[in-house]
This record gives structure tokens, sequence and C-alpha cells, in this order.
């Protein structure tokens, strides 16, 4: 059953130890800390774990969360730095995209299985390029690229000054285009037939 | 502004995390030059790429999985402080026991050979009217030369 309390509810609720109401809001964040988590780590195989003990590390944790801050950002927190947890404990090589959790190709306008194919390769480069950056340019990236985050936001997040935030997503950004410049997007390749 | 200053800033141009004034320069020179319009497309390029990142979906079990965990380690804590605190009663019990106990009269003193049962019942109730009668030495008198207690 869908529950529609607002967040700070749901939170106070949990703070008191009702397990169902902080079940709401692990339904509300999965999608967001699973792919936070995989885009950070750049591979798959521990992504659902490292997720769900985001989870139980905020469950157990969760009267510590101060009210005026923002819950996004404390679960990320926390995920964040448990996969710095996982770099240090894991020598880890670059992974295939694993079964365990599941893959959602963006939605396209038709459905072409030759299209989807290609599609796929793609995204599987750029999961590559961008789990080939350094861990400390990769994590400053993925949290303004695809998190959307702020340089002031992220700089609390990571406890970094601004100017480190600003120039780290710079040499990401460097690195990237020089990984991912002979790569053509599916939408690139028909606009150049098409001239 | 010139272009070396320029590409340094297109990153943070491009998040829009400069100064105002120092967006409408950057603007202002984009303009006009080729080379560093070129740069911040790339940079445009690389953020639309990423609209391509492959996307997971948390399995239908995620949440109910995370749920268990929590609940399988609140009962584990449970259990061990029952544990804990049964031992605690336990180890109480035990020396409440052995205070009671330990310290009844005569109890603590060593095993003696007596000549004859009269010489030790007579220590016997010597010692324990030591113990009831408290500092009255004449009933102490009275129960040691009748052999029996005197009221």
């Amino acid at each position: 059953m869908k529950r529609e309390e607002p967040e700070e509810i749901l939170i106070k609720m949990a703070k008191k130890g009702d397990v169902s109401a902080f079940s709401e809001l692990v339904k509300r964040y999965e999608r967001y800390i699973l792919n936070l988590v995989y885009r950070t780590l750049g591979y798959s195989e521990d992504a659902e774990d490292i997720a769900q003990e985001t989870f139980i590390k905020a469950y157990n944790n969760i009267k510590k969360f101060r009210e005026e801050s923002k819950f996004s950002t404390w679960l990320s927190k926390i995920a964040i730095n448990l996969c710095r947890d996982k770099f240090r404990s894991k020598s880890h090589k670059e992974e295939n995209l694993e079964d365990g959790v599941w893959l959602t190709i963006p939605q396209n306008s038709y459905y072409d299985p030759e299209e989807t194919a290609e599609r796929m390769e793609i995204q599987e480069k750029i999961r590559k390029a961008v789990a080939s950056l350094p861990e400390e340019l990769r994590a400053v990236f993925v949290l303004r690229e695809l998190e959307d985050l702020s340089y002031e936001e992220i700089s609390k997040m990571l406890n970094i000054p601004i100017g480190t935030v600003e120039s780290r997503i710079y040499r990401a950004r460097m690195k990237l285009k020089t990984l991912l410049s002979d790569l053509r997007t599916v939408e690139e390749v028909t606009e150049e037939s098409e001239v | 502004m010139r272009c070396n200053e320029v590409k340094r800033s297109l990153s943070a141009y491009f998040d829009g995390e400069l100064s105002e004034d120092k967006m409408l320069k950057i603007k202002e020179h984009l303009k006009y030059c080729n080379s560093c319009a070129s740069e911040l497309r790339k940079i445009e390029r690389i953020h639309g790429l990423m609209e391509s990142f492959p996307v997971l979906e948390a399995g239908p079990y995620f949440e109910a999985q995370v749920i268990e965990k929590i609940e399988r380690e609140s009962r584990r804590k449970r259990y061990h402080l029952g544990l804990k605190l049964a031992i605690g009663f336990a180890l109480g019990g035990i020396l409440l026991f052995l205070v009671t106990f330990k310290y009844q009269p005569g109890q603590n003193e060593p095993a003696q050979s007596y000549a004859s049962l009269d010489t030790y019942l007579q220590e016997y109730i010597e010692t324990s009217g030591r113990h009831i009668a408290g500092n009255d030495p004449g009933l102490i008198t009275a129960i040691s030369s009748t052999g029996e207690t005197a009221r």
C-alpha cells in the first residue's frame, strides 16, 4: 500500500522506531541511491549491497539526522562514504554489467532491436569512461552531472573547498572529452548521414 | 578576457557557478571566438552523453530485504540484551545465595575433633549463644551451666 505522508512526517516516525515509515522512505529513494552508488563505484556488482547498507546505516543513525538539512543529501553522504570504504578494501578491476540489478534503457520513441543494442553499447562505453576516472574526480563529477548538485552542495557533502570541486569537475570533463571523442551517439550518426 | 582564462573557466561557466560579471564577459568572448565556443560545445556534449548513462532499477525485493535486515539486527540486539540480563540476574542470585548462607554462625569454623559429644554440644551452645544473646553475659552463663537454654 502506497503511503502519501510528507517526508518530514515519515522521518519523525522513523526516529521513534517506526520501521514501516522508514520502509516508505526506502521505496522513495532506492532508485536514486542505487544509481548514485553504481555511478560512483563505476560497476554494478556491489551496487545493490552498498545501496542496501546505506539504508540500514541510515536507519541506525536516523536520530542523528537534523531536520533542517536535506534527507537526500544526508543519504547520499552515507552512500558515498560506503563507496569510499569499498574502494579501500577492494582493489577493483573493471566489472562487466551483472545480473542482480536490472538495467533500464532510456525510453526510445520506438523500439528497434538494433538501435537498442547500439544504445547499450554506447551506454557501456560511457559507463566505462566514467569508471576509469580517478576516484576523487569521479565522485565530484557524478554528483554534478548525474545528481545535479551545486558546487556548494558538493563542497559540503564531501568536505572539500569549492575551488577543489570546480577544479576536479574541470579535470574530469577534460579527461572524458578525450575518452569519448571517438564515440558517436546514434543521434550524431543519423545527423551525419542526413547531410 | 583572454582565451586561456576563458577556457579554464568554461566548465564553471557551463555549470552557472561564476559571478554574473564573469558570466557576461565570457558570453561576449564566445560570440567572437570559435576556439572557445568549440570547447564549450565539447563540454555540452559530455553533459548530453550522461543522459545515456545506464540506469539501474532496484529489483522488486530491494526494500523488503532492507527491512528484513533491519529487523533481524534489532532482534539480534534484543536477544543479546536479554541474554546479558539473564546472566546478570543469575550471577546476582548466586552472589546473594553465597552471602546469605556463607556467613551463618559456626559454618566458617574449621572442623574440629571432639573428645565427646558433650564437649561438642557445650561448644556449640556457647557459640550460638554468643550470636543469639549478643552481649548479655547472664544468659550465656545460664546456657552453659545448665546445658539447655534457660529463659
